[in-house]
This record gives C-alpha cells, sequence and structure tokens, in this order.
C-alpha cells in the first residue's frame, strides 16, 4: 500500500495486524483494518489533502477548493 | 384494518427503542407484571396488541391499536415524536457513514458487511487492499475537479502525490 495512503489510515484510526504465514512462519504479512466509523474520517483526511494541493495553485485554486468541498460536503 | 408503531432496533435486530422501557415502567406502575401483563396492559389501556419477535417475549416488536385515536392517544402519552423517529430510521439506513458520496465510494470498493459480534456501530469495514482502492476513488474525484478547471497539471500533481496511475 502507499506509505502516504498508509499514514493516512493510521491518522484515521485503522486497525493494523501482523500476521505469520501458516506456509513459512518466519515470514507475515500486514493486514489493515478501517471500521465504519473511521472510514469517512480517513476520505476526509484524503480530500483535506486534496485541498492542500488544489490551493497551491493561485487563481484557479480557490475555484477548485470550493468545487471539491462542495462534490464531498467537507467543511473549511 | 390496525394501525401499527414498529419499535426501533440496532443492526443485529434487537429492540433498542425507549418506548419499551417506558410502556414497562408504566405497566408496571400500573401493577402489570412479566411479559404476559404487559400484553394485557396494552389491551386494556389502548386496545392494543403488544407483539414479541418470534420467541423472544420480552424483545418487542411493535404495537397496533384498534383505531387510530388510540394510537393518537398512546403518542400524547408516551411522547412519541415521529419526525424524530423518521431521522433515526433514515440514519440508521444510511449507517455510521452519513456522507453519501463517501458511503457510496466505500460500497463500490466493497465495503464488508460483517455480522459478526462485534462493538456497537462497528458492522462496516474496509480491508488492505480495498483501502487503496477506496483512497483511489477519492483522488481521482478530486483531480477530476482539477482538470475541470483546465489545469490538467495539477491533476497529474495530485494523482503523482498518492501515487495513483493516471
Amino acid at each position: 500500500m502507499n506509505e502516504r495512503i498508509k499514514e493516512l489510515v493510521k491518522q484515521a484510526g485503522g486497525h493494523f495486524s501482523t500476521h505469520n504465514l501458516m506456509s513459512n512462519p518466519v515470514q507475515y504479512r500486514e493486514s489493515i483494518e478501517l471500521w465504519d466509523d473511521k472510514i469517512e474520517k480517513f476520505a476526509q483526511l484524503i480530500v483535506r489533502e486534496c485541498i492542500d494541493i488544489a490551493d497551491e495553485y493561485d487563481g484557479v485554486g480557490s475555484t477548485i477548493v470550493g468545487r471539491i468541498q462542495k462534490h464531498f460536503g467537507v467543511e473549511e | 384494518m390496525s394501525y401499527t408503531i414498529e419499535f426501533e432496533t440496532n443492526r443485529k435486530n434487537t429492540t433498542i427503542d425507549p418506548i419499551v422501557d417506558k410502556i414497562r415502567k408504566v405497566a408496571q406502575q400500573d401493577g402489570w407484571t412479566g411479559s404476559d401483563g404487559f400484553i394485557q396492559w396494552a389491551k386494556e389501556t389502548y386496545s392494543a396488541d403488544l407483539v414479541g419477535k418470534a420467541g423472544f417475549f420480552s424483545n418487542w416488536a411493535s404495537i397496533s391499536f384498534e383505531t387510530e385515536a388510540d394510537m393518537a392517544r398512546f403518542k400524547v402519552d408516551f411522547e412519541v415524536d415521529d419526525r424524530a423517529r423518521q431521522l433515526r430510521a433514515e440514519q440508521k439506513a444510511l449507517g455510521p457513514i452519513s456522507n453519501k458520496l463517501i458511503r457510496k465510494l466505500a460500497e463500490q470498493v466493497g465495503m464488508t458487511i460483517d455480522d459478526g459480534d462485534l462493538m456497537p456501530g462497528e458492522t462496516y469495514m474496509l480491508l488492505d487492499e480495498d483501502i487503496e482502492k477506496f483512497a483511489e476513488l477519492i483522488v481521482r474525484e478530486c483531480a477530476t475537479h482539477l482538470n475541470f478547471v483546465g489545469d490538467e497539471y495539477a491533476g497529474i500533481e495530485l494523482l503523482e502525490h498518492f501515487g495513483v496511475e493516471e
């Protein structure tokens, strides 16, 4: 998983766990769960990051920011 | 024809309606006890049938009245707020994710419904690669807006920032 997205999952309160593989107990895989009460928070964090990037574009930035906020129903 | 008030339930279909507690309290104050007593109380006081779920008579499902006037009297006595009940029903249908677009995107990547023995409110979840797909959908939605205003480079930068392929 993309490290930036993983970081946002952490910030949103996602649950990370590791499982040793049955076939090779030395190896393990990471498992991530995001429960319903955290999914909306996670989505908001991504949208806000998109807004921050859009905001860097002078002139059109405020238009884009407004459109994204309205589209996702995310307040400033 | 009968007039029915369905009691509110949680996602596991257990009755959680505060009206039920009020009914028990009032019926007990009137001297009625036990499931049979509460059923009799409803009949004598409001000409109503208190209906339990199959096999669980302490888990009431609804109360049905013979006349609209009886139901209206019950609603006044028990301060039943139809509007608030409707709003709660709508919220329940939506689940804890109240933002419709975010919910739609989560469902689009196959948000799992888990009927296991979970904490209250923890019924839906996203797992591993679904989380990544879900994030990608959101980023793409945002990139569409960037492109819409004519700055394609901004859209590309956004996709690159999140590691999403064009």
